[in-house]
C-alpha cells in the first residue's frame, strides 16, 4: 500500500494554550517501504503515527492509503482504524494481560469475527515464523522482553494489514537484544513486504532499518532520504548533527571566492573548497557560513607535517578499533576519528580536513 | 537471638489481644444463639446447648426469617450490580474521554454521598409514598444504588486509571468498539477492582437499616437488619437466642462471599487504597 501525506496538520487545545504538534507535514511512503520517521523526542513524530493510525483526527490536512482518502477534516472524512485495518506495535508492547499468547495473537482476529480454524492456522504460522510456538500458551507476564515483543509483533501482522505502524518498538530491550531484533524486523519486513512506518529517536536504528527516512523537528518534516542521503547531505545543520555518531563538528568560518573558486577561511588557514560541495547552496563570497566535518573526515598529523590547522589534543577516547580524539583549535573543539594509536592527551597535532567531504550550511 | 524470642512473644500477644477484641461480639452472639436460656453469663444459670434456637429462625414460618433473608439478597445483588455497572461505564468515560471538568465531576459525586441519611429520609418518604412504591423493592434499590455509587465510582476510576493507555488504544486498532474495550479489555484487568466494589457495594446494602425500616412495612419486602430488630416485638421478653441465630445466619452469606474472593478482594482493597 501507498501511504501520502498531504499538508498535516494537528493541533491540541489546551486551556492555558494551542500546541501545534505536526505542522503542515506532507510526505509519500511506497509500496512495500520501510519507512523511519526520526527525531528528538516532542517532534511529533509518535503524533504522526497516531493520526496515520486513526487514533487522533487531523486538524488539517489529508491522508491517502492508495487512493483512498482516510482523513480530511475539510471533507469530513474520517475513517476508524478498524476501517483502515492497520497494525501498530507500542513501546510497551500493550499485551492484554489477562490474555494467553495464543488469545493475544488471536484477539484482533476473533474481534474481526474470523472463523476459528483460520484463526488457528494464521497463528501457527505467524508463530512459526518468529519463533514464538513454544510460548503460545504462556501468560504475557511470563516473557522476557524480547519475547513480549515478538508476541505483540506477531499480533500485528497476523491480520495481514494493509500497513505496519511501530512507535519506538525497540526502546524497551537491552543494546544487544535491541540489535538482533533490528535485524530480524527488517528481513521479517522484507519477506512479508508490507508497508511500515517505523518512529524512532535513535539515528542508529534509523540509517540501520530504513529504506527512507524522514527527519522531523518540531512537528515539521526537514528531510526526507535515504540514509546514505541524509549522511552524505545534510540539508542543515539539525540533520547533519542529528545524524552520525560521533556527531560531526561544526564550526563558523567566512567564504571566499578567488578566481573562480572558493576558499573558507579558519583561523588563518585557507582551504580549498572543491566546486561540487558548493552548488548545493546558494552561497556568496564573504560570507559567514557554518562548515561542518564529520570525524572520520579529519586525519591528525605531528606538527611537521603539513595540515589545515593546528590543535591541542584534550582528551582520547578509546572505541576498540579506532580512537575518538577530542582537540582543541584557538576558537573551536573537534572530534577526530582516527585509527592510529599515537595520540596522546596534551599532545600538539595538526588536523588535515578532507574537502571532499565538507558540508556549507547558512548561518 | 533472647530479644528475637521477646519480640515474638509480644507480637503473638497483641495478635491474640486485638483479635479476640474485634471478635468478641461475634463469639459472644455465636455462643448466645447456641445457648438454651440467654443470660448464661450470670452466676445463677449455666450454659446449655441447644440448636433450638436455629429451628425456630429457619423454620417458624411466623417469623419469616428466611423471606427478610431473601429480600435481602435480593436488594443487595440487583442494587451492588447496578451500581458497578453504572459505575464502570462512568469510570471508564472519566478516564478514558477527554471530557472537561473531570475532575469536578468525581468531586461533585463525592460530596452528595456526604448528606446525612436522615436529611434526606423525609423526602424520601413522601416521594417513595407518592410513587405508591412504598414496600416494594424499588423503594430500597433506588435509593441504595445512589448511596453506594459515588463509593463504587471512586473505586473503579482508581482502578481503570491504572490500566495504561496504551492497552486500549491497541484494543481499538485491534477493531474493537468502546463497548469491546470496556467488556473485552477493561473488565477482566480491572477484575479485582470491580469484585471489590460490588461487595463493598453488597455488604452496604445488606447492612443498612434506615430505609429499609421506613420504605418497608411487612415480611414482603423487609430486610433482615429490620426484621431482627423487630423480632423484639412479637413476644413479651426480648427473644436474645433467636436474633442472635438470626444475626449468625445472616452474617453467613456475606462470609462465604467474602471466602470466595479472597484473593481479589485483598488485592482489590490495597490496590484502592494505594491509588487513592
Amino acid at each position: 500500500m501507498r501511504l501520502s501525506l498531504y499538508g498535516v496538520t494537528k493541533k491540541f487545545f489546551s486551556l492555558r494554550r494551542i500546541i501545534t504538534a505536526v505542522d503542515d507535514v506532507t510526505f509519500d511512503v511506497h509500496n512495500g517501504e520501510f519507512f523511519v520517521l526520526l527525531g528528538p523526542s516532542g517532534c511529533g513524530k509518535s503524533t504522526i503515527l497516531n493520526l496515520i493510525a486513526g487514533l487522533e483526527k487531523p486538524t488539517k490536512g489529508e491522508i491517502y492509503f492508495d487512493d483512498e482518502l482516510v482523513a480530511s477534516p475539510e471533507k469530513k472524512v474520517f475513517l476508524s482504524p478498524r476501517e483502515r485495518n492497520v497494525a501498530m506495535v507500542f513501546q510497551s508492547y500493550a499485551l492484554y494481560p489477562h490474555l494467553s499468547v495464543f488469545d493475544n495473537i488471536a484477539f484482533p482476529l476473533r474481534i474481526a469475527k474470523e472463523k476459528e480454524d483460520t484463526i488457528v492456522k494464521a497463528i501457527n504460522d505467524v508463530a512459526e515464523m518468529l519463533g514464538i510456538t513454544e510460548l503460545l500458551k504462556a501468560k504475557p507476564g511470563e516473557l522476557s522482553g524480547g519475547q513480549r515483543q515478538r508476541v505483540a509483533i506477531a499480533r500485528a501482522i497476523v491480520r495481514r494489514p494493509r500497513i505496519f505502524l511501530l512507535d519506538e518498538p525497540l526502546s524497551n530491550l537491552d543494546a544487544q537484544l535491541r540489535h538482533t531484533m533490528r535485524t530480524e524486523l527488517k528481513s521479517l519486513q522484507k519477506e512479508i513486504g508490507i508497508t511500515t512506518l517505523y518512529v524512532t529517536h535513535d539515528q542508529i536504528e534509523a540509517m540501520t532499518l530504513g529504506d527512507r527516512i524522514a527527519v522531523l523537528k518540531d512537528g515539521k518534516v526537514i528531510q526526507v532520504g535515504t540514509p546514505e542521503e541524509l549522511y552524505d547531505s545534510p540539508l542543515n545543520t539539525f540533520v547533519a548533527t542529528f545524524i552520525g555518531t560521533p556527531q560531526m563538528n561544526l564550526f563558523k568560518a567566512e567564504l571566499m571566492e578567488e578566481d573562480g573558486k572558493f576558499y573558507i577561511i579558519f583561523e588563518r588557514s585557507k582551504i580549498l573548497v572543491p566546486s561540487r560541495r558548493i552548488t548545493l547552496g546558494t552561497f556568496r563570497s564573504g560570507q559567514e557560513i557554518i562548515v561542518g566535518i564529520r570525524p572520520e573526515d579529519i586525519e591528525l598529523l605531528s606538527t611537521s607535517e603539513g595540515g589545515h590547522f593546528q590543535g591541542k589534543v584534550a582528551s582520547v577516547e578509546y572505541l576498540g578499533r579506532e580512537l575518538l580524539v577530542h582537540f582543541t583549535t584557538k576558537t573551536s573543539r573537534f572530534n577526530a576519528l582516527v585509527s592510529e594509536r599515537m595520540v596522546k592527551e596534551g599532545d600538539e597535532i595538526v588536523a588535515r580536513i578532507n574537502v571532499n567531504s565538507l558540508h556549507l550550511f547558512e548561518e | 537471638m533472647k530479644e528475637e524470642r521477646i519480640k515474638r512473644v509480644l507480637l503473638i500477644v497483641g495478635i491474640v489481644l486485638t483479635v479476640s477484641f474485634c471478635l468478641l461480639p461475634f463469639i459472644y452472639m455465636v455462643m448466645v444463639s447456641f445457648a438454651k436460656n440467654a443470660d448464661f453469663l450470670s452466676l445463677s444459670s449455666r450454659y446449655v446447648f441447644t440448636v433450638n434456637n436455629y429451628k425456630e429462625v429457619l423454620f417458624n414460618a411466623n417469623l419469616h426469617f428466611l423471606d427478610y433473608l431473601k429480600n435481602s439478597a435480593i436488594v443487595s445483588v440487583v442494587s451492588a450490580g447496578v451500581a458497578v455497572l453504572l459505575g464502570s461505564l462512568a469510570a471508564f468515560s472519566i478516564t478514558r474521554l477527554p471530557l472537561p471538568f473531570k475532575g469536578l465531576v468525581l468531586f461533585v459525586t463525592l460530596s452528595m454521598s456526604m448528606f446525612p441519611q436522615v436529611s434526606l429520609v423525609g423526602f424520601l418518604f413522601s416521594f417513595m409514598t407518592k410513587l405508591g412504591w412504598i414496600n416494594t423493592y424499588l423503594a430500597l434499590i433506588f435509593p441504595y444504588i445512589a448511596w453506594v455509587l459515588p463509593l463504587s465510582l471512586w473505586i473503579l476510576v482508581s482502578y481503570f486509571a491504572s490500566i495504561p493507555r496504551d492497552i486500549d488504544k491497541q484494543a481499538f486498532i485491534d477493531g474493537c468498539s468502546s463497548w469491546q474495550i470496556l467488556f473485552k479489555v477493561i473488565w477482566p484487568l480491572a477484575r479485582p477492582g470491580i469484585f471489590s466494589t460490588f461487595l463493598l457495594a453488597f455488604i452496604f446494602s445488606f447492612n443498612e437499616f434506615m430505609f429499609a425500616l421506613l420504605f418497608t412495612t411487612d415480611h414482603r419486602t423487609r430486610t433482615v437488619p429490620v426484621g431482627i430488630a423487630l423480632f423484639q416485638g412479637l413476644h413479651g421478653e426480648i427473644p436474645w437466642g433467636t436474633i442472635m441465630a438470626a444475626a449468625t445466619v445472616s452474617t453467613l452469606p456475606i462470609i462465604v462471599l467474602v471466602l470466595v474472593f479472597q484473593r481479589n478482594i485483598i488485592q482489590g482493597l490495597t490496590r484502592g487504597a494505594v491509588k487513592g
